[in-house]
């Protein structure tokens, strides 16, 4: 699996957000700004969050993978997002279990059957301590993202 | 939505299950096995993510445990419709019906947490 669908100027460490719509609001503009995403993001991203949650509950920290129609997104990426404080996401299938969340991977998806596999590998390394810690620890954008090319199943 | 159909490919059908059957020709014999199949539904918010990523996974965890079933990604508005020919569905949603077949955690597939017990219910299913 490449990894370069992981986008570097999407990283944004230690956002400050106060509840999951804050923060899909400021990642919307983001998104808007670099071209990944249509305007109509937000309110879909928004939307299918509140209805279908994503937050997993995995160890050593649930993490949220929000994402929305491929109709909303102009190009495929995923946006990692370390937050300051973290905020509440529901659990994915279980929408009344609540999540304190500080890693968010928002994925912009636009051709599913590419990218049946990358979702799982995310989901698999996001269980693996060592890089949470070194995500934990990152203190800039390249520290983040030389953590992230490193997981396991992904190239460069 | 498009349909989308895991099909184990077949290189030599038996000769004789359960008397003659006609396996000259491979795509006959696929497309009866296919009918015959045991059917699992998945399906989640959209169908661009989860569910896919799940169907994948179970495709897989099926095969190795040598179970014949074949995984539908469907529309979560569709649900009721597969449900007759469906043996299991597997949910990456909430659930707030009863349904007359077993629902499956979805979510255990994509994590790995309580997958056995998740996938013991599945093979159950299948059987």
């Amino acid at each position: 699996m490449k990894s370069d669908t992981i986008i570097s100027e999407l990283v944004v460490l230690d956002l400050e957000a106060e509840d999951s719509e804050d923060f899909f609001r400021k990642m919307s503009d983001k998104l808007v700004e670099k071209g990944y995403v249509k305007e109509s993001f937000y309110e879909a991203i928004c939307k299918r969050e509140a209805e279908f949650p994503t937050a997993l509950p995995i160890e050593p920290e649930s993490v949220a993978i929000p994402h929305t129609d491929p109709k909303h997104i102009n190009k495929a990426f995923i946006a990692p997002v370390r937050l300051k404080k973290s905020i509440i996401f529901c659990e994915m299938g279980a929408n009344d279990i609540v999540h304190d969340v500080r890693f968010v991977f928002m994925l912009g998806i636009k051709n599913p059957e590419e990218q049946i596999e990358l979702l799982q590998l995310l989901v698999d390394n996001l269980q693996d301590e060592e890089l949470m810690r070194k995500l934990n620890e990152a203190n800039t954008v390249d520290e983040y993202m030389a953590a992230l090319v490193t997981m396991k199943g992904f190239e460069a | 939505m498009k349909r989308k159909y895991f099909i184990l490919k077949v290189d030599k059908a038996p000769t004789s299950i359960g008397g003659e059957r006609n396996v000259s020709g491979g795509f006959e014999y696929e497309y009866e096995r296919m009918r015959d199949m045991k059917r699992v539904i998945v399906a989640c918010g959209s169908g661009v993510a989860t569910s896919q990523t799940v169907a994948s996974k179970v495709n897989r965890l099926l095969k190795e445990n040598k179970i014949d079933a074949r995984v539908d990604v469907v529309d979560l508005k569709s649900i009721d419709r597969h449900i007759d020919s469906s043996v299991a569905y597997i949910a990456i949603t909430k659930v707030t019906k009863e349904y007359p077949i077993p629902v499956i955690n979805g979510i255990a597939f994509l994590t790995g947490v309580n997958q056995d017990a998740e996938l013991k219910k599945l093979i159950e299913a299948c059987k």
